[in-house]
């Protein structure tokens, strides 16, 4: 049988739409036509008509609504207005707490958002991999030169790879010379990455081996404003190479960093890109619709199967692009960080939230008379809860308009602290538009939920009755407030320990000196003079000592294979090593454990090692290493001493063990000047005159190793930073909406205070009667604070190999910050209604 | 003074003619026989809406009826200042059409 009632859904649409007294006219109406349909063309073609009849008359019905209810409208907003502008206070609290959070909330999405884009705009993004090599459960970025052109030939999955080797070079164009961060790949590059081209074009980039591809930056610095295409551009004083394209500036959005790229034969040589040693990291482009994890599995052994001499493994893996800026290969995940500050956004948040409900509900007793006359005009819950939740909403929209400016203000600032370009742009952003919008309703929604429910329950008569109401949502008003003293515990607590760490890293006693110590990265025509140099160098006042190395004690990270007594070239072992000249140890204060330096009183000290305590345990010479036998790929020599352990390699890290050994003929070398602190720019600028005076043609340029060695923590300083500022503004919205619930209390509590002077009641014990609850509740707050912030603390300290011990004393010294925080402003309410003369309250009634 | 809009004036005419028996449907029917358009149903309420609140037509219920679901129906009724609006517009139609003849409209 066919249905003869009118279509039920658009029915229930239709009343959405309409007023409740004319919602029987209007439907019934509608009704009776319907009927007269059905008669006249069947029920499914009268179904179909009340559905055109609704749908028509949706918009028509809307614009009624509107103009019906603006009138209302008004009425609310002005209500609105002198609710914020009666009790300014609060109305500052309530808005100025969450426009501050939501300030916070608008950059840290701003700054998730950017991390999370990283290497998002390469078109074969899904498909590229960074070869990662793993040993001993340390991985590395750096690949050997010989493996790319080996899984090319044997894995037809894989499409192309690429080097991206490190070189900072010394590049020049007829007399504008400057060093440049060059990285050295494979002509398949550009097929790989997707980078937008200002002149020439992927395809003809790299067409011949001398090809140089630049960045728009760099042809401004080098061409100016002439047409770089077919310049030539001197390289390291040695190779000549043509300009073939410029490409876009590196988007900061990319960890792939560089100014110049080149083919890696120009530099290294045809000879080192057949070999299987490591200088620089290796990309992967697989083909399309290939299973990685298979890929994985077939490449894991190629170096293992190819040498089989040692029982150390390495094994390849593969790094998918995208998650390069998210998962460190060793240390802390990037990652870990988006969540702390997400979750560090969720907390200020919250805790504005918390505010803004606590706040309205603790007034709602305040407005009760207001809810009173208007039920006894008429209005209905309904009305009532619609206009207290349009009342929050339009607060949490203000305090959004607020938050805007406040976040566009602090922008520039926030970029500083977290090396980063970031902008607010709410129109390209559309993801943080919708977003923002939505926390707002929601913030407002939610925030005003509750409040409105309550008040809207009051019974008109007892509220004109009573003249005062028991105000309501007491308990979830204590809920609260225990969530927003564990939000702010923790938060104290977390900051505390970090900036405790961070300091512990910069503080801590490496085992070397790294004060007043010049680094100058040199080049060839520099290495080949080095021994006049440093005599020259040291003749000069204010320098100290002068020594060089392949490595400074911070970055030592090349390996090479070594053995010992009882091993053979066949049996090695791996060992990070450095090259250097005499005078290394003595410059940068390492003391020795046994033996002693290297010397040019002892002839033979070019075929001799010093190996570090690390480098000693792994050995079997126990407490008698000098003199005994010890080789790196070449002939056998002997220990002359064991340096102590230092600390070279970030404290994330365990100290790896290290080979020294007297060379100075590696491509890549430092020098390293000690100097005394007194007139410091005199003394560079003697030693620049002096390396220009033996070494014309080379460019001066240098470093404070204290300067790098705060770089390899920059990413800690800056993370700390960005905790302390949100966690400062955390806590201090957090206070303010403690000062506003309490003097709320107070205020309550006024006639009670009253009446207990009179009786005879002295300051303290009204101090302790109003005190009492907050306290108690703050006692508990900690109770769940500690161990909360001892957990998420422990995981991220966890990720030092050396750290300082959390204290009991951060706990301590946060809970009772926040429990004196509470007592002074109770105590300032509670004295200020002390104070006033019980008279003058109680006549009020 | 200010002019009925021309919605306003059929539905106040058809609220004459319909003599205590207007309510929506009957509105609704009398305009489609006078003008031969059908219009939709919000769209007649928002002049019934206007003219009440002007005072120049009231407002009665019924009682529920079976044929419409169990609803009231809203029968409307002229009121003395309505009467007097309708009459100023039909001077001023009468005014305003008096030397305008069919042959003038006539288009080529």
């Amino acid at each position: 049988m066919i249905k003869r009632s009118s279509p039920g859904f658009a029915r229930w649409l239709l009343a959405r739409f309409l007023l409740r007294e004319e919602f029987h006219e209007k439907l019934g109406d509608l009704e009776e036509c319907f009927m007269v349909e059905v008669e006249k063309s069947g029920p499914i073609r009268a179904y179909f008509w009340y559905w055109g009849e609704v749908i028509i008359s949706i918009p028509l019905l809307i614009k009624e609504t509107i103009y019906g209810e603006g009138i209302m409208l008004r009425n609310y907003l002005k209500s609105t207005l002198r609710n914020i502008m009666n009790y300014k206070g609060y109305s500052f609290i309530n808005i100025f707490g969450l426009a501050a959070g939501l300030a916070c909330c608008i950059l840290i999405l701003l700054w998730v958002q950017h991390e999370l884009s990283f290497d998002n705009f390469h078109e074969n993004g899904e498909r590229l991999y960074r070869i990662t090599v793993e040993r001993n459960g340390d991985t590395f970025s750096s690949n050997p030169w010989a493996l790319i052109p080996t899984l090319k030939n044997n894995y037809p999955e894989i499409e192309c790879g690429t080097s991206f080797t490190y070189a900072r070079l010394l590049t020049k164009y007829n007399d504008n010379d400057f060093y440049a961060e060059c990285r050295m790949v494979f002509p398949d590059f550009f097929d790989m990455f997707t980078y937008k081209f200002i002149n020439g074009n992927p395809r003809s980039a790299f067409s011949h081996l001398n090809d140089v591809v630049i960045t728009e930056e760099m042809a401004l610095k080098y061409f100016g404003s002439a047409n770089p295409i077919g310049k030539i551009i001197q390289l390291d004083n040695t190779t000549d190479l043509k300009v073939t394209a410029v490409i876009e500036n590196n988007p900061s959005n990319s960890h792939l960093k560089f100014d110049i790229l080149f083919h890696p034969a120009l530099y290294m040589g045809e000879k080192r890109l057949t070999t299987w040693s490591m200088d620089g990291p290796g990309y992967l482009m697989l083909r399309e619709n290939v299973d990685v994890d298979e890929v994985r599995d077939k490449i894991r052994n190629t170096i293992n199967d190819i040498d089989t001499r040692t029982n150390n493994k390495w094994y390849v893996g593969l790094q998918p692009l995208r998650d390069i800026n998210l998962h460190a290969l060793n240390g802390t995940d990037p990652i870990l960080y988006i969540y702390v500050f997400s979750s560090i956004a969720f907390a200020v948040l919250l805790i504005a939230c918390i505010n803004f409900v606590n706040l309205s509900t603790a007034r709602s007793t305040r407005r009760a008379k207001e809810v009173a006359l208007r039920k006894v005009a008429g209005a209905e819950r309904k009305e009532l809860v619609k206009q207290f939740i349009g009342e929050t909403v339009l607060l949490t929209f203000i305090a959004m308009l607020l938050a805007l400016l406040m976040s566009s203000l602090m922008l520039p600032y926030f970029n500083n602290l977290a090396s980063r370009e970031l902008s607010l742009n709410l129109i390209d952003n559309w993801i943080l538009t919708t977003g923002l919008i939505l926390i707002t309703l929601l913030t407002g929604i939610l925030s005003g939920i509750y409040p409105s429910l309550v008040i809207s329950s009051f019974q008109p008569a007892s509220i004109f009755r009573n003249s005062f109401v028991k105000s309501g949502g007491h308990r979830l008003r204590k809920v609260l407030l225990v969530i927003q003293f564990t939000a702010t515990i923790t938060l104290i607590i977390s900051t505390l320990i970090i900036s405790n760490q961070i300091r512990f890293i910069r503080n801590s006693n490496l085992g070397f000196d790294r004060d007043q110590i010049i680094v100058i990265p040199t080049n060839n025509g520099l290495r080949q003079k080095y021994d006049t140099l440093k005599k020259r160098l040291l003749s000069e006042s204010g320098i100290i000592n002068v020594t060089a190395a392949s490595q400074a004690p911070l970055e030592i990270s090349a390996t090479n294979p070594v053995y010992w007594e009882g091993r053979s070239s066949n049996d090695y072992e791996m060992m990070n090593f450095v090259c250097l000249d005499y005078d290394y140890f003595e410059t940068f204060g390492m003391d020795m454990k046994y033996g002693r330096t290297f010397s040019r009183e002892f002839g033979a000290d070019s075929m001799n090692y010093i190996i570090n305590e690390a480098a000693l345990k792994l050995t079997n010479y126990k407490e008698q290493p000098v003199g005994r036998m010890f080789s790196m790929w070449r002939d056998e020599g002997e220990i002359v001493g064991v340096v102590k352990d230092f600390h070279g390699t970030s404290l994330h890290n365990e100290i790896r063990p290290i080979v020294f050994m007297l060379y100075q003929n590696l491509p890549y070398f430092n020098m390293f000047v000690k100097v005394s602190p007194q007139n410091l720019t005199a003394t560079i600028e003697n030693i620049e005159s002096v390396i220009k005076d033996v070494v014309p043609e080379f460019k001066f340029e240098y470093t404070f190793m204290d300067d790098d060695f705060n770089e390899q923590y920059q990413d800690e300083m800056r993370i700390a930073n960005i905790f302390e500022s949100f966690s400062t503004l955390a806590i201090i919205i957090s206070c303010l909406g403690l000062i506003g619930m309490v003097s709320y209390m107070a205020e309550r509590k006024t006639k009670e205070i009253a009446i207990r002077k009179i009786v005879g009641a002295s300051h303290s014990v009204i101090l302790s009667l109003i005190s009492k609850e907050f306290i108690t509740l703050a006692l508990l707050a900690n109770l769940i604070a500690w161990p909360l912030a001892y957990y998420l603390m422990n995981q991220w300290i966890a990720s030092f190999a050396y750290s300082n011990p959390i204290g009991i004393w951060v706990f301590i010294f946060s809970g009772l910050a926040v429990v004196i925080q509470t007592l002074i402003t109770i105590s300032y309410q509670a004295i200020k209604a002390a104070s006033a003369k019980p008279v003058e309250i109680l006549k009020a009634e | 003074m200010k002019l009925l809009s021309r919605a306003e004036e059929i539905v106040l005419t058809a609220i004459l003619l319909l003599k205590g028996t207007a309510y929506g449907v009957s509105i609704r029917e009398h305009i489609f026989e006078v003008t031969g358009k059908k219009w939709s149903f919000a769209l007649i309420y928002d002049p019934l809406n206007k003219l009440t609140k002007k005072g120049f037509i009231t407002k009665s219920e019924s009682e529920p009826t079976p044929e419409r679901g169990g609803r009231r129906k809203v029968y409307y009724e002229i009121t003395d200042p309505g009467k007097t609006a309708l009459m100023e517009i039909k001077t001023m139609h009468e005014g305003v059409w008096e030397k305008i003849t069919n042959s003038i409209l006539e288009t080529k």
